[in-house]
């Protein structure tokens, strides 16, 4: 005769009480809520992506303009004293300083070109438009 | 039983967080939602900020866009001498400052000294290269902590005293105050724009937590009709002028005959447009369009040209100039010499008073009164600069038996030298009245064209043109031997002009034997014109004060400085 596994019924859980390993196990987080969670970590997480990314382009901005501002001052400030220095007052100056006298052209040493269009097809070639004048060694007006 | 304390705990430490949050909630709610305008206005104060952006000023430029004037960034230093105290070595920041700054180290010492105080200017407006300097200075000694490097923007006018009258000034508020600037501020000024957004704790910008930002727009750049070169060579004249007559001062204006644009325009004294605040409030008057003044024999060949126009001359009609002295209405009329009989030509050549007044006489007032209307006496030329006077010129309703003789040889009519300009260069442009103008163009920032000033020299016909080229021909001999204009000649060219020397009229009434202004209007070449000038030098002094002997000169050296820069032909363009 077979001999009944005792362990059958000597296992068998009394009524009311659990076996805790599978109490633990039975803790389980509803999926919405987990998936709620997860999509506020997930968002949290670009928030804050986003956010420093935002701030560090912020910072590249702030650079930049104030590099681009930087940069109209140095222009502002070059035409300032390239102005100033081709002014005619500073002209004058630097002629003296290097001892150059200059004068105006005699008017017959001067071209006027009064066709324009007639000195567009003929660039280059003077004697079309003005006339030597041997005495003078200039150009005469036509 | 353990697990039981456990349950309680962890409940007692949830409904505490429970309670918290929901403390937090409530407060968070309540600010939100509550009446704490209080409370928000000091969190903006304190967080969000509004600036003002301003826009560049527009450029004045001349006619081959050289710059006259533009905005430039300067700094004004400024120490916290609490700061430098507590944090920094004030003798060697004193040191290190007076090595840049235009302020006596003294001062310096006494500011940095006065610890009491968190804030104090040392210069203000000092140019960005030098501020450059010293701010590296600073850094590569260390002592940068407590010197303080504060950006404003600041018109600047690269040429200083050259063309003050015209370019005029903004003020520190950024205002256009005088010439130009004031007369196009509502091109050059730019359009302020707007920046709302958040500071950090350090009270610095969050650039991403700007909330708004308008862009400032430039101004347009005005362009001038005149050239930086030949007022450069006019101003020299003038001052030589000044000097060498010891005078007052003296003005000029340089137009071109056909087109009335005004190549130079110059008033002496003048003053440093940088430093505008120094001058002296008279410096600031343009005398070309701010100074009426009796004209003198100037205003004689617009006087003939009418009776020329009227056909109530001829040119070789003997006049009597009755020896010098004339009483007319019981009152006597003197010629500087005294000629007894000249043809009318003559007279203009000589410059007789009697013979001109007898001319001016064979019109009715009426229609001499209308052909000083024509000529534009009496009323602004409409040129593009604050502060023109309209000069006088009385209704005939309002003469006496005498005004219309005196008016001949340009007594009891006061002008300026810019509409004296103008009403000669009548003769110079085919009996053509052109208005004179100053500002050629002006062009936004992306080059557009806003505005183009488009010369009509041919519109308003005083003169027959075979009455102009007969003046033209008749005002040449005045500047010929024998005439009083002769030494505005120069060169090979043709002048044609007239002298004027106008006693000043003194403040109790009378004329001035001493005070007087001498002045030359004229063009050239004569047959052909292309520049119309005026010179007037207020009270030279000397044996010898004529317009003749002062005014001609002068107009000489302009005319030939012109005729060189300008490169025009003897017979003209």
């Amino acid at each position: 005769m077979k001999k009944k596994s005792p362990s059958r019924k000597t296992k068998r859980r009394t009524p009311g009480k659990r076996n805790k390993k599978l109490q633990a196990e039975g803790f389980r987080m509803p999926a919405t809520v987990s998936l709620l969670g997860v999509l506020l970590f997930a968002i949290a997480l670009f928030y804050v992506l986003f956010s420093s990314r935002t701030e560090a382009l912020a910072r590249q901005i702030k650079i930049e303009e104030q590099a681009l501002e930087d940069l109209r001052r140095q222009v502002a400030g070059e035409e300032v004293r390239w102005n100033g220095l081709i002014g005619p007052r500073n002209l004058n100056l630097a002629l003296k300083a290097h001892g150059l006298e200059m004068n105006w052209p005699r008017p017959d040493q001067v071209l006027h070109i009064r066709d324009m269009a007639l000195w567009e097809s003929n660039a280059g070639e003077l004697n079309v438009l003005g006339q030597v004048d041997r005495e003078t060694r200039g150009y005469r007006l036509q | 039983m353990k697990i039981q304390a456990l349950w309680i705990r962890v409940g007692v430490v949830g409904l505490m967080f429970t309670l918290l949050f929901a403390g937090l909630t409530l407060r968070i709610v309540d600010l939100q939602l509550g009446d704490h305008s209080h409370l928000r206005e000091s969190y903006k104060r304190k967080v969000v900020f509004e600036t003002h952006l301003q826009g560049i000023r527009g450029r004045v430029v001349d006619r081959n866009g050289r710059v006259l004037a533009l905005d430039e960034v300067r700094k004004h230093i400024a120490v916290d001498p609490k700061f430098v105290s507590r944090h920094n070595n004030p003798e060697r920041v004193k040191t290190a400052l007076s090595r840049y700054l235009n302020v006596e180290p003294a001062i310096i010492g006494t500011r940095l000294a006065d610890t009491g105080r968190r804030f104090s200017y040392l210069e203000k407006y000092v140019d960005d290269h030098r501020a450059s300097e010293l701010d590296s200075f600073l850094r590569e000694n260390e002592l940068k902590k407590g010197v303080v490097f504060e950006k404003v923007n600041t018109r600047t006018y690269p040429h200083e005293n050259l063309l003050s009258h015209v370019i005029g000034f903004q003020n520190r508020e950024g205002v256009g105050s005088a010439g130009i600037e004031l007369e196009m501020d509502r091109f050059l000024k730019g359009k302020g724009g707007l920046r709302v957004g958040k500071k950090d704790g350090h009270r610095k910008e969050m650039v991403n937590r700007r909330s708004l930002q308008i862009d400032p727009e430039a101004g347009a750049d005005v362009v001038l009709t005149v050239d930086q070169y030949l007022q450069y060579g006019v101003e020299e004249a003038l001052e030589k002028a000044v000097s060498l007559y010891n005078a007052k001062g003296a003005w000029a204006v340089v137009m071109d005959s056909r087109t009335g644009a005004v190549l130079a325009l110059a008033s002496k004294p003048d003053y440093n447009l940088n430093e505008f605040y120094r001058a002296d409030p008279e410096l600031l008057r343009n005398q070309t369009i701010g100074a009426t003044y009796e004209p003198g024999s100037i205003i004689k060949p617009l006087v003939f040209a009418a009776a020329l126009n009227e056909g109530l001359v001829v040119p070789d009609e003997i006049i009597d100039c009755e020896n010098g002295a004339w009483i007319y209405n019981r009152r006597f009329i003197h010629d500087y010499h005294p000629y007894s009989e000249l043809t009318a030509a003559d007279v203009l050549k000589k410059s007789s008073n009697i013979g001109t007044a007898k001319i001016g006489l064979r019109m009715n007032e009426n229609l001499f009164y209308s052909y000083l209307e024509k000529f534009g006496f009496g009323r602004k030329t409409g040129i593009e600069l604050p502060g023109e006077e309209t000069g006088i010129s009385r209704d005939p309703r309002r003469w006496d038996s005498l005004t219309q003789s005196r008016i001949s040889f340009g007594h009891a009519i006061t002008v300026t030298a810019l509409q004296m300009v103008a009403a000669i260069n009548v003769i110079a442009n085919d009996g053509f009245l052109v208005q004179p103008y100053i500002v050629s163009e002006v062009r936004d920032p992306s080059g557009a064209l806003l505005y183009q000033r488009k010369p009509d020299p041919r519109s308003r016909r005083v003169l027959r043109p075979e009455v102009a080229r007969k003046m033209c021909t008749l005002m040449a001999r005045i500047t010929e031997q024998g005439g009083t204009g002769r030494r505005a000649r120069f060169g090979d060219y043709s002048v044609a002009g007239k002298t004027g020397t106008a006693e000043k009229i003194l403040p109790g009434g009378g004329y001035s034997d001493d005070q007087n202004i001498a002045s030359f209007v004229g063009f050239f070449p004569a047959d052909n014109p292309a520049l119309t000038i005026v010179v007037s030098v207020d009270e030279p002094k000397g044996d010898k004060r004529t317009g003749g002997s002062v005014g001609a000169p002068v107009f000489a050296d302009i005319a030939s400085y012109a005729a060189g820069y300008l490169a025009i032909p003897t017979e003209g363009f």
